[in-house]
């Protein structure tokens, strides 16, 4: 998992490995400051391994801390383990987006 | 690997566990501290019917579940431990053996062995206090049914969870959870609540902040999705609605959300458990419509805990209040170190001897008797009953006696006699092979008996008394006695003696404890599997005793074996052998002779007999060194011969401690521990057994041919 | 990528049949006979899953877990433990030790199996 060069301004992150309870701490920190590092954040997932709930987590953080900050937050690829939690909980494909809106939405429709 | 070979595992393992579980709990016998003992027998019950549970064995799982569960009982003190469990538990054990060689052979168990289960079944039930476990058992299959609701046709179920924030740390993984949700049915819509997700530095990646609205729809029921989560019930709020719940019942979970009833019916409404246009004032809502949810859990626990609790006065058990139980290892400790008190006293004695000071040396024998003293009452401590191991015996004679067919009964004397603990405890084994050989070759058939005028039933009496220090244990049957001539013609038909000796009857008895021997014209299944008599003495000289065979044709025989009250203290001679001491256990010396430098080296003419000489320096490979002095000649008696052990020195009784060999001597042959002399120096404790079989019949040899050489000269 | 998962039990019979099902239901098994042995084997290993038994000659369930639960390649390891019984007490003593999951002996390797894929999904 390293950040990749940066396509156009959009700052490049590919994790590879487990996304999973194991490293949930060392890549919350590594995401943030690839977040932090540019107006947009690229993620390349298509290299996890083993994706569970703490990694599921860290996306719902992003999308959130994008949502929140006016940033953009594209999943780019995914992996089979990352599509098969996509698919049970009805997020539909990673890199479409939809799944943003509904992690996110707590402010604009639960206050509504 | 298949099943078929693991099933041969578990078969083998079983047997193992049988095996060991027979002897804990002989060995436990009538003890009223069974301690780890029971701990090991819990195991080996509960190992066989967790295995026998993978391989669908019910019948095994549920007879050594009974058993596991009196074990569990004693195991925690529940249950008092007493000689009747013993049997009981012992007969449990023969019935899952039984079971066990059903399934070997690849059986159903027999009708009789079925009879037999229910009995014992019923007997160990009856032992426990109150079938607690198996109310609480069908108080919960009950309530699980009950909280089973049919499921409607349409519609679908809903699950709401919240994931405490503990749950991935515990390894737990929701989302592995919901995987296996869609074995219970289709996941039809799942909505991610993440509203308790921080976004600020408080986001700790290891805490569990998500939680899941989800409709599913399948033929399942309430008990079956609450299954999905069990491992995760204390670390989650799981409320499941029926499909076909009320508006009032959703109302209601809406209001019990965490988030607020408006943005729950969000998500109850996009799951389409709730329909869009449904309007329910929180008013409405009735916390208890909601079914129980969440809450089954704690009402059964606390069913649980209302069963009957299992009080039952038990009778007082009569005098132990003036005893206190000390642990076996502790003893043993106070007696190691009274070993050393004895060596280090006898070392004080030697140095006041030396001083030629009265007064200390009359202060030193003064200590010196007071050592003494202490010694016999700490050993004393150790000594218990040989009752228990005699009531043992009541079992074995009676399984023996069925399966022989035979009509015997046992009387036992003595009990009350009493000797060390680890006596009794090897004991056990040797008395154990004497009663059922006395039993299968001894006693004779009933018809035999009817024909010999003697009563039907045959008699094995064991009893126990002491005698000049030691314990002498006898096992006596009143059968047929020994057939003299048949054990001669076998002898000299496997070549153990020669066909022209003249032997006594005492010669020719004790034959039968020669290495394989058997006089069973028909091998049967008690006694005639190889180890034989034979077995027996070894086992009875490696504890320091003797065995003898008294026999009367028609009447009866009559084994004793005569055992030191202690292995832990030897009464010892002390000689000199070239540069090394040696201790020769007092109780096989008959006496000291002069050795006579005019005379033979191979034999003595001890007042007219001819005594085998067995040369310790030769035994042990020590020079005879440059001494001047005379040497002398210890007569020892061992197996019904008198041998001449050939030392330099003779220095004395010595009662002496026993210490174990290091490892280092482990490979030295004719020795059987060490001991700390009063000046420091380590002295040798002679195995006479295994130097009289090492040496003796070199010994002996010798002795014939020098004598005949010498009467013929 | 298969999932491995440990069984540490004494009875090597029940370690067979344990494996067989696992290994059916596309698990790789490693297989410990009691808490030392799964230690020494386990050595930084990744597991899914771990299920051991209580009663152990030798290092017994708990104390195995705990030891377990000390070393970071498994302080979020699943563990799952198979008991005679389940008391509260026993499900205390089991949590405490870090064991989260179990399983009631006697079981089916049917019920053992439904039990491992709410853990761990092959």
């Amino acid at each position: 998992m390293s950040p990749m060069p940066h396509e156009g301004n959009c700052a490049s992150f590919c994790v590879s490995g487990d996304m999973s309870i194991y490293r949930a701490a060392e890549l919350k920190d590594e995401l943030l400051k690839a977040f932090d590092s540019g107006p947009a954040l690229c993620l390349d997932l298509s290299q996890v391994a083993e994706f569970d709930t703490a990694g599921l987590q860290l996306l719902i953080l992003l999308a959130r801390l994008g949502a929140a900050g006016g940033k953009a937050f594209h999943v780019t690829a995914a992996s089979e383990a990352v599509n098969d939690v996509f698919a049970l909980l009805g997020y539909g494909a990673a890199q479409d987006g939809d799944w943003l809106s509904r992690v996110a939405a707590r402010t604009t429709e639960g206050e509504s | 690997m298949n099943l078929d070979q693991a099933l041969q595992t578990f078969i083998g393992e079983s047997r193992e566990l049988l095996e060991e579980m027979e002897q804990s709990l002989l060995s436990l016998g009538a003890t009223t501290e069974p301690g780890e003992d029971i701990h090991a027998i819990f195991r080996a019950a509960h190992t066989i019917k967790g295995s026998a549970g993978l391989f669908g064995l019910d019948g095994v799982v549920a007879f050594t579940h009974i058993v596991e569960s009196l074990l569990d009982q004693l195991r925690s003190g529940e249950q008092a431990w007493s000689e009747d469990m013993a049997g009981l538990l012992l007969s449990a054990r023969d019935h899952i053996v039984a079971l066990i060689e059903a399934v070997a052979a690849g059986e159903e168990p027999s009708t009789p062995v079925l009879q037999q289960g229910a009995k014992l079944a019923t007997a160990l039930s009856a032992c426990m206090q109150g079938a607690v476990a198996e109310v609480a058992d069908q108080a919960l299959a009950a309530q699980a049914d009950a909280a089973s609701t049919p499921d409607a046709e349409d519609g679908h179920w809903h699950i709401s969870l919240r994931f405490h924030a503990d749950t991935l740390r515990h390894g737990m993984d929701p989302l592995s959870f919901l995987f296996y949700l869609r074995n219970l049915g289709q996941i039809v819509h799942v909505e991610t609540v993440a509203d308790a997700l921080p976004l600020d530095g408080s986001f700790d990646a290891e805490s569990c902040y998500l939680g899941f609205e989800i409709a599913l729809r399948g033929q399942t029921d309430h008990a079956a999705i609450e299954s999905v989560f069990e491992f995760v019930l204390d670390a989650c709020e799981l409320r499941i609605l029926a499909p076909g719940s009320t508006a009032e019942q959703f109302a209601a979970l809406a209001d019990a959300l965490p988030e607020g009833a408006a943005r729950a019916r969000q998500w109850l409404i996009a799951c389409a458990s709730l329909p869009a246009e449904a309007e329910t004032s929180p008013t409405d809502a009735r916390a208890d419509a909601l079914p129980a949810g969440g809450e089954v859990k704690g009402e059964v626990a606390a069913l649980a805990a209302s069963a009957p609790s299992p009080v039952q006065a038990l009778p007082p058990k009569p005098l132990e209040s003036r005893s206190v139980r000390v642990d076996a290892d502790r003893l043993d400790q106070l007696i190691d170190q009274i070993g050393e008190l004895i060596i280090a006293s006898a070392g004080t004695s030697l140095a006041a001897r030396q001083t030629r000071n009265p007064e200390l040396q009359e202060r030193s024998a003064t200590l010196a008797s007071l050592v003494q003293a202490v010694r016999e009452s700490a050993l004393q401590l150790r000594m218990v009953r040989i009752g228990a191991t005699f009531n043992r015996f009541q079992r074995v004679v009676h399984d023996t006696a069925r399966e022989l067919g035979k009509d015997i009964g046992l009387i036992i004397r003595g009990e009350d006699t009493e000797l060390d603990k680890t006596v009794v405890e090897k004991v056990a084994d040797p008395i154990t092979h004497l009663v059922r050989n006395a039993m299968d070759h001894g006693i004779e058939s009933a018809e035999v008996r009817r024909q010999r005028g003697k009563s039907e039933r045959g008699t094995i009496t064991l009893e126990a008394w002491h005698d000049s220090g030691a314990i002498v244990i006898r096992v006596a049957d009143d059968g047929g006695g020994l057939n003299r001539d048949k054990i001669l013609a076998k002898a000299v038909d496997r070549g153990l003696v020669d066909a022209h000796r003249q032997l006594s009857d005492s010669e020719i008895y004790e034959l039968i404890f020669e290495p394989g021997f058997s006089t069973a014209e028909q091998v049967s299944n008690l006694s005639g599997r190889g180890v034989g008599m034979d077995v027996v003495k070894r086992n009875i000289t490696a504890l320091r005793g003797s065995i003898s065979i008294d026999s009367t044709p028609g009447q009866g025989t009559a084994i004793s074996i005569r055992l030191p009250l202690t292995l832990a203290i030897i009464d010892g001679f002390l000689v000199e052998v070239g540069n090394a001491t040696f201790v020769i256990p007092m109780d096989v010396i008959d006496e000291c002779v002069e050795f006579s430098q005019v005379g033979h080296n191979d034999f003595a003419n001890l007042r007219g007999q001819v005594l085998p000489l067995i040369g310790m320096h030769q035994v042990f490979g020590l020079g005879t060194g440059a001494r001047s002095g005379r040497r002398n000649i210890v007569v020892i008696r061992h197996a019904g011969r008198s041998f001449g052990l050939v030392v330099d020195a003779l220095l004395g009784e010595f009662q002496t401690v026993i210490k174990p060999l290091a490892k280092l001597f482990a490979g030295v042959r004719c020795v059987s521990g060490s001991t700390v002399l009063g000046n420091g120096k380590v002295a040798l404790i002679v195995d006479v057994p295994a130097l009289v079989d090492q040496a003796g019949q070199a010994a002996l040899a010798r002795a014939s041919a020098a004598s005949a050489a010498v009467s013929a000269a | 990528m298969a999932k491995t998962i440990m069984i540490v039990d004494d009875s090597a019979s029940m370690r067979q049949v344990v494996a067989i099902a696992l290994k059916g239901a596309g698990y790789e098994v490693l297989e410990g006979s009691d808490g030392q042995d799964a230690l020494n084997k386990l050595d930084g290993k990744k597991v899914h899953l771990i299920i051991s038994d209580v009663n152990m000659p030798g290092m017994d369930g708990l104390s195995f877990v705990r030891e377990l639960k000390q070393r970071p390649a498994y302080k979020f390891t699943p563990v799952m433990m198979l008991t005679t019984e389940y008391t509260d007490e026993k499900k205390k003593a089991g949590q405490a030790a870090g064991a989260r999951a179990w399983m009631v002996k006697p079981f089916k390797p049917d019920q053992l199996l439904n039990a491992v894929q709410k853990l761990c999904l092959a």
